[in-house]
């Protein structure tokens, strides 16, 4: 079975493809983007997550742009084409960012209604894409995000060469319930932070998957 | 320079057929009728084999096919082989067409073959090498002994050349046939210097090709689809935006924009004086031009003969602006509804990377304008871009979307892109993001 993992973050798009094929060693887990759009963009990929930014009514009445993209990426591998197989199976993978932990059911909404905007864009080609939609894909909010589970190991964080001078303060239960007193963490700038850096040297900028959090409350900055 | 304009002598010399001297594969081009033709021209009586296909006799000396044909269809269909780049192109643009590909690819060299046939119909071979270039005209990656071929199909006619060229140019006179409903009408083949019409051998002329000294004996009228498709060819690939900011007095009489651009005012204005006899061309690109620059252009006036361009609500002559003063985008802009205006109906327009400078609310105004204008004058309107906005506004129309993709090297290029992919799969995304993730038109990345 070919699988098509159509994800929102860089972790992801490292990882769970090779993750999988140990698990399931008789299928074959492609990422999408591929390599080459990656290594053509490498600063504009993998696709945006719609979830960063605290989701309203509006956005479902008007679901963004990011996920009306990864709607028709989705059709797209759902389909296949002359130059492409299609997927046996497409997984749209997106982490439930802590701006919209409280409302998962709003999260999936918007998808919902990104899908129904995308399928009626479409003129000739909606009901073979509505079939491909709703018979190869599937649309997953990751809870807590992948990251998170590094602080789900006790080790995790040494091994990913973390000074033990900076452990964070973990909750038991659920590992995204992240908080950290740590002040060299909190002082952070963008000197610490590859992803800023990367960015230019404008020092208000933050990173996009940052959101409207907290940087103390976020998992992901701990691993910048 | 040297090499390309070896001039055409006017030595006759009579050979015998069996001498032709055919230095190319036909067997590789297989539409081509080349053997069956010259059997037909050259010795008439001879039997052919059946395996050949089967041309009808030439015309006797006299040209005798005078009748107009039926068909008035003036769209082109280009093939060429092994110019620059391009190993095989075979294309029959019509409406509005988007030409894309990676850099190198090929597409400002598909204009350049589109203009070097319409100058070397009009002004002969020296001036068309002048325009596009002699040099490193073959393609390097086939060997000298293989010509450069351009076929140009117009209605019933066919209009064959073929070039010997070395990398510095032109090595001996060039080979040219030219078939009507299939019937080989005249020849000259390569390093010859005379040429055959019917069962004429004549000397070949210093500056005109063969087909246009048919053309201007005045008897071959079935040729006048073609003369009038290859001579309204317009290529605007660069425009010389310098020339057009300056502030010089009009010229009269000059109703077609040239290839840089430079008699822009002169155009416009001779439009304007003479609404009537210029069909309203003038209002027709104020009119588009308003909609693409809506804060920049209302008007354009022409005082003393010098062009001074009105903004929305300007309230008196000293508001006219001169063109030096005017954005680069809305002279680009005007300069592409110029020379669409400009068009003859049912001709065939190239404009290369039509982007440049624009905004993407003028590039879609712009392109919404010309597809209006190409829809009412039958014209075919060639845009060339790398530009995501412009690939966006042939969403409707992906058959019109043409990719010089060399990823099947035996394929003859551009390929629409419903051959590369399906219409199914295109609709899900904007075609302009599926350039961005490089699913057409792409340079080999890895990966």
């Amino acid at each position: 079975m070919r699988v098509a993992l159509l994800v929102t973050g860089r972790t992801e798009w490292h990882g769970l493809a090779i993750a999988l094929r140990r698990l399931f060693p008789g299928h074959d887990f492609t990422t999408v983007p591929t390599e080459r759009e990656a290594l053509s963009s490498p600063d504009q990929f993998p696709y945006a997550g719609f979830t960063s930014t605290r989701l309203t009514e509006a956005d479902e009445a008007d679901p963004p742009e990011s996920a009306l993209e990864l709607v028709g990426r989705a059709a797209q591998e759902a389909l296949g084409d002359r130059r492409a197989n299609r997927a046996d199976v497409v997984v749209v993978l997106d982490d439930l960012e802590p701006a919209n932990t409280h409302q998962p059911g709003r999260v999936v909404q918007v998808f919902r209604s990104a899908v129904e905007r995308h399928l009626a864009d479409l003129q000739g080609s909606r009901e073979s894409t509505r079939r491909a939609l709703r018979e190869r894909v599937s649309f997953h909010l990751v809870v807590p995000m992948i990251e998170a589970w590094f602080f789900g190991d006790p080790g995790a964080l040494a091994k990913a060469g973390v000074p033990a001078t900076r452990p964070p303060s973990l909750a038991v239960t659920d590992p995204e319930a992240f908080e950290t007193s740590d002040a060299a963490y909190a002082a952070a700038t963008e000197a610490f932070c590859p992803c800023w850096v990367s960015r230019g040297r404008d020092k208000k900028r933050r990173p996009k998957w940052l959101g409207s959090s907290s940087r103390r409350n976020h998992p992901k900055a701990y691993l910048q | 320079m040297q090499g390309c304009l070896a001039k055409r002598q006017r030595r006759l010399e009579v050979l015998p057929a069996t001498s032709v001297r055919i230095m190319w594969d036909a067997a590789s081009h297989p539409s081509v009728t080349l053997l069956g033709s010259v059997g037909s021209l050259m010795a008439p009586g001879k039997k052919k084999s059946s395996s050949r296909p089967r041309v009808a006799k030439a015309a006797p000396a006299k040209v005798a096919e005078r009748a107009i044909p039926a068909s008035s269809d003036h769209r082109l269909t280009l093939r060429v082989w092994n110019f620059r780049n391009l190993l095989h192109l075979e294309w029959s643009p019509s409406g509005v067409c988007l030409l894309g590909g990676p850099n190198g690819s090929g597409k400002s060299t598909t204009l350049d073959a589109f203009l070097f046939l319409r100058v070397l119909f009009e002004r002969g071979h020296e001036a068309a090498f002048q325009r596009v270039g002699a040099r490193y005209f073959r393609s390097t990656s086939v060997p000298e002994s293989e010509p450069v071929v351009f076929e140009l199909d117009a209605g019933s006619v066919r209009w064959k050349l073929r070039f010997p060229m070395a990398s510095a140019g032109l090595k001996d006179t060039y080979g040219e046939e030219l078939y009507h409903q299939g019937r080989l009408v005249l020849r000259a083949a390569m390093f010859q210097q005379s040429w055959n019409l019917g069962t004429d051998r004549l000397p070949l002329d210093d500056v005109r090709c063969c087909a246009k000294v048919l053309w201007d004996r005045g008897d071959a009228g079935w040729m006048k689809p073609f003369a009038d498709a290859v001579g309204a060819i317009q290529v605007y690939d660069s425009y010389w935006l310098p020339q057009v900011e300056r502030s010089e007095p009009v010229e009269p009489r000059q109703s077609i924009l040239h290839g840089s651009g430079a008699n822009l005012w002169s155009v416009l204005s001779n439009w304007k004086s003479a609404p009537i006899a210029s069909k309203g061309r003038f209002e027709w690109v104020m009119s588009a031009a308003r909609k693409a620059f809506p804060d920049q252009i209302s008007t354009i006036e022409f005082e003393g003969g010098f062009p001074l361009l009105f903004p929305p609500g300007a309230s008196g002559p000293e508001s006219g602006l001169p063109p030096e003063r005017a954005a680069d985008g809305l002279l680009t802009g005007l300069l592409h509804l110029t020379a669409v205006a400009g068009a003859r109906p049912g001709s065939l327009v190239a404009i290369d990377e039509m982007e440049n400078q624009l905004h993407p609310h003028a590039i879609r105004s712009l392109l919404s304008s010309m597809r209006a204008r190409a829809e009412e004058d039958d014209l075919t309107i060639i845009v060339t871009t790398h530009s995501p906005v412009v690939m966006n506004n042939f969403r409707e129309e992906p058959e019109k979307v043409f990719v010089l993709d060399r990823s099947e090297p035996r394929r003859p290029v551009p390929i629409p892109i419903t051959e590369l992919h399906s219409e199914d799969w295109l609709a899900q995304a904007k075609l302009g993001s599926l350039y961005e993730r490089l699913a057409f038109g792409s340079p080999p990345v890895p990966g």
